[in-house]
């Protein structure tokens, strides 16, 4: 029980988030995990679920959104990183790697912008610095500026803005590096 | 299954001279020591410049390795053969259109019965559609994936922990010291390095013994004065969910222990977008971590201890 570690958590032992019935057995089950300053993300098999931090005086409040990937793959990483200026007009968003090697990025709110194949193999690890993000898969290490990330984003948002149909919402394809890690002869 | 189509894939990569991967990060940009550039050896370790990007990795062979490439070049050939198709495609559609006004009216009006608004420029982007959370919205088939990946390059090895029975499992980067970081490895094992030595190369600081399986993410206490009041917390679901904090540096202390029971999970958030550098993304926003217990389904904010030192062990 984690209200005895009173050492570790908050000194009202309030978890932020608390599940209803049907999340307990979910919770489990989760193949991927992140969180941010924000919320936290889960997901199982093609279905994600996000939910932001809260008090945890209603327990079964649903998570705030909820979708599933499109296409037959299945997710294997999460990330999600928020933007360092927050109110700025960009919003964080939520990265996700498929056993099929593509990443997805959607907002918190689970409005899809863009699906790009970077990798042949599943994307096994998502993580992010300050200045780039990386996408591991068995074979190859790709890294994303963040740069690139930040303009997607806002070219998103501007969409949205404008008031333009989402039909017509054509995104750029990340500036992607990739790199083989040579063995060794040991 | 999985275990199969994993040894078949590594076996692959053995085969093809580079080793499987299990978790990578970006450490930063590098800059060139000055011995790299007298003796001109920063070619070599690929170290080209102030573009040059520094890889930590978890894998096989080795357990854990530093990886440099210059990152700027890519992104130059990559603009170069881009402007380079765009051009080919130019030229060849102005001397298609010169050599055969039939065929060109013929695509105009194809294209004008297609709706094709901005024209092949257009209908050859993928195009999205948004929609509501729950719905699903696109089709995987219709994305953009039209373009094949990003042809890959071989990284320059600046650096490695070799120990062949031992393989590198998952990474964590300290958000507040660059190139401090911890990984697990298949011996349970948990590492503590330092990517950007002073000496350089990729020195192994502390390793802690018998976290089979663990999970790691560093957290911050704001009133620390010892490495910025930074922390490692290692949470061990095989040993009943021990939770234990550690201090930073060679000789760090255990600060606390806990058990939080074996369906528990670690959870630290990501540094923010766009801070730069790790000693910027820190002064933004403290470490913080999280537990989610997998039993109840919730989630606590993960704190250092304010008290002295824990000696007992909060059992549940």
């Amino acid at each position: 029980m984690l209200s005895s570690a009173y050492l570790f958590f908050d000194s009202d032992d309030d978890p932020l988030i608390q599940y209803g019935e049907t999340w307990l057995e979910e919770a489990s089950l989760l193949t991927a995990v992140c969180c941010s300053g924000a919320g936290v993300a889960f997901s199982r098999g093609q279905r994600v679920w996000v939910s932001s931090f809260q008090p945890a005086d209603e327990p079964q409040q649903p998570p705030s959104a909820f979708w599933t990937v499109p296409g037959d793959a299945r997710v294997t990483a999460l990330a999600w990183p928020a933007c360092c200026r927050p109110g700025c007009g960009l919003d964080s968003c939520l990265l996700i790697g498929t056993s099929s090697g593509r990443v997805l990025v959607y907002t918190p709110s689970g409005r899809h912008i863009l699906t790009q194949r970077v990798h042949d193999a599943a994307v096994t690890s998502l993580s992010c610095s300050g200045s780039d993000v990386c996408l591991a898969s068995s074979e190859h290490v790709a890294t994303v500026p963040v740069l690139e990330l930040q303009a997607l984003l806002r070219s998103a948002a501007l969409h949205v803005q404008r008031g333009r149909p989402d039909d017509e919402w054509a995104p750029e394809q990340l500036n992607v590096h990739k790199w083989c890690v040579p063995g060794s002869s040991l | 299954m999985t275990q199969h189509v994993q040894s078949a894939s590594s076996r692959d990569l053995r085969r093809a001279g580079c080793t499987a991967i299990a978790d990578a990060v970006v450490v930063g940009a590098v800059q060139p020591r000055l011995h790299d550039v007298l003796s001109g050896t920063g070619t070599a370790r690929g170290v080209h410049g102030p573009g040059t990007v520094l890889l930590l990795t978890a894998a096989e062979v080795p357990s854990f390795g530093t990886w440099a490439g210059p990152e700027s070049e890519m992104s130059v050939l990559a603009a170069v053969g881009t402007l380079a198709v765009s051009a080919v495609s130019a030229v060849g559609g102005a001397m298609l259109s010169l050599l055969s006004p039939w065929g060109s009216r013929a695509a105009e009006r194809e294209a004008a019965a297609a709706g094709a608004g901005f024209g092949q420029t257009q209908s050859r982007r993928s195009v999205h559609s948004t929609g509501m959370p729950g719905r699903p919205t696109v089709e995987e088939g219709q994305e953009n994936e039209e373009a094949p990946p990003v042809k890959a390059i071989s990284a320059v090895r600046d650096a490695g922990l070799y120990d062949p029975p031992r393989v590198g499992r998952t990474l964590a980067l300290c958000p507040g010291r660059p190139g401090l970081a911890a990984g697990t490895d298949s011996l349970g094992r948990v590492i503590l390095m330092d990517a950007l030595p002073p000496g350089g190369g990729l020195a192994c600081m502390r390793v802690f013994k018998g976290h089979r399986n663990a999970q790691i993410a560093f957290i911050q206490d704001t009133a620390g004065i010892h490495l910025g009041g930074w922390h490692l917390a290692i949470l061990t679901p095989a040993r009943n969910g021990q939770l234990e904090l550690w201090q930073l540096g060679p000789g760090g202390d255990r600060v606390a222990r806990a058990r939080c029971g074996r369906n528990t999970r670690l959870l630290a958030p990501w540094p923010l977008l766009g801070a730069g550098d790790a000693a910027t993304a820190a002064t933004v926003i403290p470490g913080k971590a999280y537990i989610l217990d997998g039993n109840t389904g919730a989630l606590s904010a993960l704190h250092v201890p304010t008290k002295e030192p824990a000696q007992k062990v909060t059992a549940g």
